[in-house]
């Protein structure tokens, strides 16, 4: 695997406001995305999990420009996209592509599946009319769809249809770096897999193409992913290589997620460990260590200080005060 | 005299028009559900779960047509109400989880007044402020942290997994009978998956309500089902209880659906199996049995004639491999 890093998160925060009363005054943030660096290597697939509301979505939103980062830079080879204006923008914005979880709201319902493909194909990747009309056939077979779907508007698919018809668009444009959040949640074992391939055989063709894999099906994210990052409540708290990562979580959460997978083949059964407490708010991050009010571990330094990440094992990091 | 099932659906057809020509989405289908139990639906995606369930609560696209020989709710023939009549069976007899949650939840309004909304609406007396604590109860018995904070934003601001699990409190808040459950868990980690889950058993030991239950998760089948009904290409190619279907499935789709589950182990970044062949033209379903292009063992009669359903021992199966006219 490369080392050359093609995307670099430095001290992201992203923020919402929480506005109350008749005059809509900001009360406070939910703080969605809460100071994460990462460094996402050229050609690599970096799996993101972790609990539901961490800021997963935020992360790949604010990768394509589609949220305002309250502070923090992206670098996208050398130049900071978060400064990129006008034709910049554009170009960026084709080679980093999104496939959101939500394909309905980010389909336009007035545009058939055709002319949202041929029109990409056309104005963004030089296509004369012919050749975009072939692509999006092929486009859609790769994705397990009949070409004759193309005269369809996205209403007029089944979820799982729907969310291939995203994922064709997204590649139709042979993006250097794709998102992909909750990409192949509903569908079926079967075209799941298709697609899981499908992915992968993209990334020999393009050698250099990058994912970030967003999901909660962690089988999936095992197979698929190089590295994988697990947040918590707006932070990154571990980072590893795939193997090393599922074999050897090192941070409490990480383990208490892990443990909950039902029944992986070929692994040592573990006892589920059940978090207690509730979930707290990103509105209302805890102090000191912001897992420690779920922590089976948790002590006094945990209540207070905050645990930096530190590297545990070779390109392992995680951030609890536990370990050495 | 015996009590008639919750439901009973006998040869529903349901088909689209479009510009190229009529969809046959579902294609005779039949099932019933008893109260108490929960019927899961599965199948590849796009074979016709969603729409089988919108037929019944008829909230399909105006370019629908919907027909079937018996179609009976609650003692209630669905067929011949009207749109008032059926707008009254959605709200308080059939609640629906939608597959995406931003299809069913009103952008413009914030959390509170939606699920505000189905209380007031069944209890029209309720104070405001019982409307507001029953709201955070139902919340939080879905898994919502924060709930009173949650109340009071709009859906776009909530995450993918908050916005389902809002939309499944709005569905149960209703108190309905019979809930179909449209893919109610894919969004979530496993650990609030078990806790929605665990509610749906709860209630349904509590009030003896029926869940359709459509997933394409086999640990959340047998986690929650009696019986399966598996489709392929708008039909139900078999039927039965869960623990026969996953210990001796009849059907060769069902056969290659339950080896596909992954956990058979592949080697890490290596290709997984998916069951050949392509997936049906919806405006052209192949002749005789639709599964027949894909099938590893079809034969000269698969192809000429649609095979027969045959029914033994509490489960149904279609395919001539069980019998039909090519039967020893
Ligand atoms: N536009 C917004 N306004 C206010 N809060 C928001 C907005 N978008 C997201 N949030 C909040 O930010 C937090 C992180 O949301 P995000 O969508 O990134 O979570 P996620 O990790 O993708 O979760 P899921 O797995 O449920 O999709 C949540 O608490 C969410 O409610
Ligand atoms: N409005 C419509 N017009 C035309 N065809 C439609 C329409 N709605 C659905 N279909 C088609 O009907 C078939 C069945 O769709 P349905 O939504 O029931 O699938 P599903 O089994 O729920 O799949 P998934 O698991 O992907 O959600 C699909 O081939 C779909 O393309
Ligand atoms: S730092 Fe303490 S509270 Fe935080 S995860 Fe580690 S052990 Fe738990
Ligand atoms: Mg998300
Ligand atoms: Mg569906």
């Amino acid at each position: 695997m490369q080392n050359n890093v093609v995307c670099s998160i430095e001290n992201l925060k992203v923020y919402f406001p929480i506005k109350a009363g008749l005059a809509q005054r900001t009360v406070g943030h939910i703080k969605a995305v809460d100071d994460v660096s990462l460094a996402i290597h050229g050609g690599e697939t970096l799996g993101l999990v972790g609990e539901s509301g961490c800021g997963k979505t935020t992360i790949g939103r604010a990768l394509v420009r589609l949220n305002e980062p309250t502070a923090g830079k992206i670098i996208y080879n050398g130049q900071n996209i978060l400064e990129l204006k006008g034709d910049e923008l554009r170009d960026l914005r084709r080679k980093l592509q999104i496939v959101f979880q939500d394909p309905y709201s980010s389909l336009n319902p007035r545009q058939t599946v055709r002319r949202m493909l041929s029109e990409v194909l056309t104005v963004q990747m030089g296509m004369d009319q012919k050749q975009a009309l072939e692509r999006t056939g092929e486009l859609l077979a790769q994705v397990g769809l009949s070409p004759a779907y193309a005269p369809r508007y996205p209403h007029e698919f089944s979820g799982g249809q729907r969310q291939r018809v995203a994922i064709a668009r997204a590649i139709a444009l042979q993006p250097e770096f794709l998102v992909c959040d909750e990409a192949v949640s509903a569908l079926d074992v079967s075209i799941q897999s298709q697609i899981i391939n499908l992915l992968m055989d993209l990334k020999e063709h393009y050698t250099d193409m990058t994912y970030l894999f967003i999901s909660h099906a962690l089988n999936v994210v095992e197979h698929i992913s190089d590295r994988v990052a697990v947040m918590y409540l707006g932070r990154v708290v571990e980072l590893s290589e795939t193997e090393e990562l599922f074999g050897h979580p090192a941070h409490p959460y990480t383990q208490a997620l892990l443990s909950a997978i039902p029944m992986l083949a070929g692994r040592e059964e573990r006892e589920p460990i059940v978090l207690k407490g509730e979930v707290p708010s990103a509105g209302n991050v805890p102090p000191g260590c912001r897992f420690h009010t779920r922590c089976p571990y948790a002590t006094e330094r945990c209540r207070t200080e905050e645990p930096q990440m530190r590297e545990c094992a070779p390109g392992h990091f995680a951030a609890c005060h536990l370990l050495k | 005299m015996q009590e008639e099932k919750l439901l009973i659906v006998k040869n529903l057809c349901t088909s689209f028009q479009t510009p190229e020509g009529v969809v046959r989405s579902v294609d005779g289908v039949s099932f019933d559900v008893e109260r108490g139990e929960t019927l899961a639906l599965v199948g590849e995606s796009g074979c016709g779960k969603t729409v089988t369930s919108l037929s019944l609560i008829g909230l399909l696209a105006d370019t629908a047509t919907v027909t079937a020989d018996v179609m009976r709710f609650d003692g209630k023939d669905l067929l011949t109400l009207d749109r008032e009549q059926r707008r009254l069976v959605r709200g308080s007899g059939i609640s629906m989880i939608f597959q995406e949650p931003m299809t069913s939840l009103n952008p413009v309004y914030r959390i509170d007044r939606q699920i505000g909304e189905v209380f007031t609406c069944h209890h029209p007396g309720m104070s405001r402020k019982e409307v507001h604590e029953r709201s955070v109860e139902m919340l939080r018995k879905v898994g919502v942290p924060n709930p009173e904070e949650r109340l009071k934003v709009y859906p776009h601001q909530l995450s993918g997994g908050l916005r389902q699990r809002v939309m499944i409190a709005i569905a149960l808040a209703a108190g309905a009978p019979l809930v179909i459950a449209d893919e109610p868990t894919t969004a979530l980690d496993v650990t609030i998956q078990a806790q929605i889950l665990q509610l749906l058993r709860e209630l349904q030991q509590g009030s003896g309500m029926s869940i359709i239950l459509i997933t394409h998760d086999f640990g959340v089948v047998s986690q929650l089902a009696q019986r399966v009904a598996v489709m392929y290409a708008g039909k139900i190619v078999e039927e039965g209880s869960v623990e026969d279907i996953f210990r001796d499935p009849q059907h060769p789709y069902t056969q290659l659906l339950i080896l596909s589950i992954p956990g058979i182990k592949v080697k890490r970044g290596g290709r997984l199996e998916s069951i050949s062949g392509a997936v049906p033209n919806p405006l052209r379903f192949p002749s005789g049995c639709r599964f027949h292009p894909r099938c590893p063992y079809a034969m000269e009669i698969c192809r000429q004639k649609a095979p027969p359903e045959i029914e033994k021992d509490g489960r149904r199966v279609s395919c001539f491999l069980r019998g039909g006219e090519h039967a020893e």
